[in-house]
């Protein structure tokens, strides 16, 4: 994993939730091109989860926490089915718990809650009995997760946890090489003509 | 301050224009804009320090500044929590206002002068003639002489043919469809994009100047930053793409008689009733994003230009008169993504190139035009928006579709890296549906859950059978447009329905406000944004349609308070 300079102070446990959902999402794999195979950094490894966390309390509701625990209670629905255990009310889910589950496991946790197949009134405030919030920070979870990897938020490097006024580019974002995007321009000169022009309809 | 005759809420894309309009006339205007304002020497550090209070001189507009804050990168721009270019105050140590949503979905709007027009893609379609003529107080007739004024001044021209144009042109070609050489639209067909975006200049192609000098000169330069907030030119009023904030607002502060305090949320309008004209507005309530402290300032009129979802919340919390079309009639445009993956031997014969290169030209560069169903348009943007609107957004997992033969949602892991992979080889398919109104569908507020400006609006939409049917014919239309083009594989996003980017109708014109856009309840009270269209113009961009009908309404307040 790349070094982290500049760690915030969620939770242990929160992160770790932030990292599992990550890596579900843009995993690090090795893929097989023409000129032979190449490794890809996934989301955990380019500090995504950071990305997500300090979103979500930047929210006019900080929902870090709140969501960490959200993910644990759907991990224990997913547990409590699978090994039919007695009753989601006998014990809290440990913190965490979301990390604890298997990859696909995982995913299927965040479909149950996107699915809202959780009972909704155990759930932390401001998401107990709110299923448009639930969906909605699903979605945003997706959108970030793939807005945070595949823009230059990790080339700001030992600058990227500051207030945005305060963050400088200081690499090329790894993720760029995943996609040749080459970077803010200046321009380009591939120029082809007008196939219409306004002056061709002054007779309009 | 000296007194005002005019004061405008929002310096946005009708703002701006009202703004100038008025202070040609020799009106003294005053905009209070809620966010900040790039490029301009009275705030130097827009993000992070309060800076001065007013701005109305030309010579305080700075392009250096400007460049500095639009630094072309997605996220420093366009996060919508934290970036440049988002809906909340200036100072990014405080987080973007609050909306209670009922569905699925964002509103995706820009504070700041030139509102939303800041990471708009400028395009500029006139609306289809059959849906203004059908349904609303004015006719199309009436109507075209202020697009024709907006059109000139902007000024509007058709987008440039780079890679991705021509891929379309020849999938549009090859299904069938003729090309569209008018702006008045009333048969289906293809065109280049009508936008307000410079061209580029005569020596974009000379190899003596460099990208960079390019830069620095007056025409686009086909950098495919529109959306990321453009920077290209010489001068703040010469940026290639014509944001308010670089064509009105400059054009406003030379008729020296138009003042600007960003940085100001306008949270309630003042009446009184005076016993000849009845209910009038005379004032506005405001509170400074910076230092919380509020003030009161008068003006003999009073504009609303706060945007389809402010303007109505802005009605309802300064308890003005009932109508029952107060906020809403929302349409959205019900929008969509369809995306087609080419195969770089496919591409050489059509493009002469193996490459469609997204990111390169007009962020939206080609459309097709369809009267009854809607738009589609091609979109180009930087990896990280590509992979969060096409691949993220989805209603549920990914799924093969077996009517049309293309696949169907949202796409993650070793799926998502394949696809972002092959970017460089993907085109973008944006669809705009003719959105039926819906008075079910609009913006309310939340009394029980109020920010520093007041009950938060709470947005409702749910799009009618009718418009989801033209939308199903719309994504058919693009995904065979990309097939006819070659295209390897087609992915349909399948946007959830509350995704909000063309905003419009919550005020309608014949219902909320009349045909010069006063308050039918409130004199001397006028609005000129996206709020007062009457429906969703048949799929058309609402910003050039909103910037006509402000000329429109300028004319008509001079005429009959002035």
């Amino acid at each position: 994993m790349l070094s982290s300079t500049n760690p915030r102070n969620w939770a242990y446990t929160t992160r770790l939730n932030f990292m599992a959902i990550v890596d579900v999402l843009i995993p690090s794999i090795v893929r097989t091109s023409p000129s032979g195979w190449t490794f890809q950094y996934g989301g955990v490894d380019l500090y995504v989860w950071e990305y997500l966390l300090m979103l979500f309390d930047n929210l006019p509701t900080p929902l870090a926490s709140e969501t960490s625990q959200l993910l644990d209670l759907s991990a224990f629905y997913e547990y409590q089915e699978r090994y039919n255990l007695l009753s989601a009310y006998s014990f809290p889910p440990c913190n965490g718990l979301f990390s604890t589950l298997p990859r696909k496991d995982r995913l299927m946790a965040i479909d149950r809650l996107h699915n809202l197949q959780v009972p909704l009134d155990t759930l932390p405030v401001p998401y107990q009995n709110n299923p448009v919030l639930i969906r909605i920070m699903i979605d945003s979870i997706y959108q970030l997760t793939y807005f945070g990897y595949y823009s230059e938020w990790f080339g700001y490097g030992d600058t990227r946890c500051n207030p945005p006024s305060f963050r400088q580019l200081r690499t090329y974002p790894i993720s760029w090489t995943y996609t040749g995007y080459p970077g803010p321009s200046f321009g380009y000169r591939d120029f082809r003509g007008f196939l219409l022009k306004m002056q061709n309809l002054k007779s309009e | 301050m000296q007194k005002q005759d005019v004061i405008v809420i929002g310096a946005g894309g009708g703002g701006a224009v009202i703004a100038k309009e008025l202070g040609e006339q020799g009106l003294h205007v005053l905009i209070l804009e809620a966010g900040p304002w790039y490029g301009n020497k009275m705030w130097p550090h827009p993000n992070t320090e309060a800076g001065g209070v007013s701005s109305r001189c030309p010579n305080d507009l700075d392009v250096g500044l400007f460049k500095e804050n639009y630094n072309r990168l997605e996220n420093n721009m366009n996060n919508q929590i934290t970036g440049k270019l988002r809906w909340g105050p200036a100072n990014r140590e405080h987080p973007p206002w609050n909306r209670s949503y009922q569905q699925r979905g964002f509103v995706w709007q820009n504070s700041g002068v030139g509102g939303t027009t800041q990471h708009y893609l400028a395009n500029s379609p006139r609306a289809f003639p059959a849906s203004i003529d059908s349904e609303w107080p004015l006719t199309y007739h009436e109507l075209v002489p202020y697009y024709e004024k907006v059109e000139a001044e902007l000024p509007v021209e058709f987008a440039p043919t780079t890679s991705k144009e021509e891929l379309f042109y020849f999938g549009a070609r090859k299904a069938g469809w003729d090309l569209l050489a008018t702006l008045n639209v009333e048969a289906p067909g293809f065109r280049p994009q009508p936008n307000a975006i410079l061209p580029p200049n005569a020596n974009f192609l000379n190899p003596a100047y460099s990208e960079e000098q390019l830069s620095w000169m007056e025409g686009c330069t086909l950098a495919g930053h529109c959306i990321n907030g453009c920077p290209i030119g010489p001068s703040v009023d010469k940026i290639a793409k014509r944001s308010t904030n670089v064509s009105y607002v400059p054009l406003a502060l030379k008729t020296g008689n138009v003042e600007i305090l960003p940085n100001t949320f306008s949270y309630n309008i003042i009446t009184e009733y005076h016993p000849e004209e009845g209910l009038k507005a005379i004032g506005v309530k405001v509170r400074n994003t910076w230092t919380g402290v509020r003030d009161e300032l008068f003006a003999d009129c009073i504009i609303v230009a706060a945007g389809a979802i402010e303007t109505p919340r802005l009605w309802l919390n300064s308890s003005l008169p009932v109508n029952q079309w107060v906020g809403r009639g929302l349409v959205n445009h019900q929008m969509d993504m369809v995306t087609g993956i080419f195969n770089e031997k496919d591409l050489l014969p059509i493009l002469g190139c193996s490459e469609v290169n997204p990111f390169v030209g007009h962020t939206s560069g080609a459309r097709l035009d369809h009267p009854g169903l809607g738009s589609i348009q091609t979109i180009g943007t930087s990896p990280g928006l590509m992979a969060s609107f096409t691949y993220a957004l989805g209603k549920s997992g990914a799924t093969q579709s077996e009517q049309y033969g293309i696949q169907k949602g949202r796409v993650m892991g070793k799926e998502l890296i394949e696809l972002m992979g092959d970017y460089k080889s993907s085109l973008n398919i944006l669809i705009c549906t003719d959105d039926e109104v819906d008075i079910r569908n609009g913006v309310s507020v939340l009394t029980e859950t109020p920010d520093e400006n007041g009950p938060i609006p709470s947005i409702r939409y749910t799009p009618t059978t009718n418009t989801l049917r033209k939308k199903r014919k719309l994504v058919k239309i693009a995904a065979d447009i990309l097939l006819q083009a070659r295209a390897r594989k087609v992915i349909h996003s399948d946007w959830p329905d509350g995704m909000m980017i063309h905003i419009m109708s919550t005020m309608r014109m014949g219902y909320v406000v009349d045909q010069n856009c006063e308050s039918f309840q409130v004199n001397r009270l006028f609005i000129a944004d996206n709020s007062v269209l009457n429906n969703g113009l048949g799929s058309a961009n609402p910003t050039l349609t909103t910037q006509a009908i402000a000329v429109r309404t300028a004319e008509q307040i001079y005429k009959k308070y002035f």
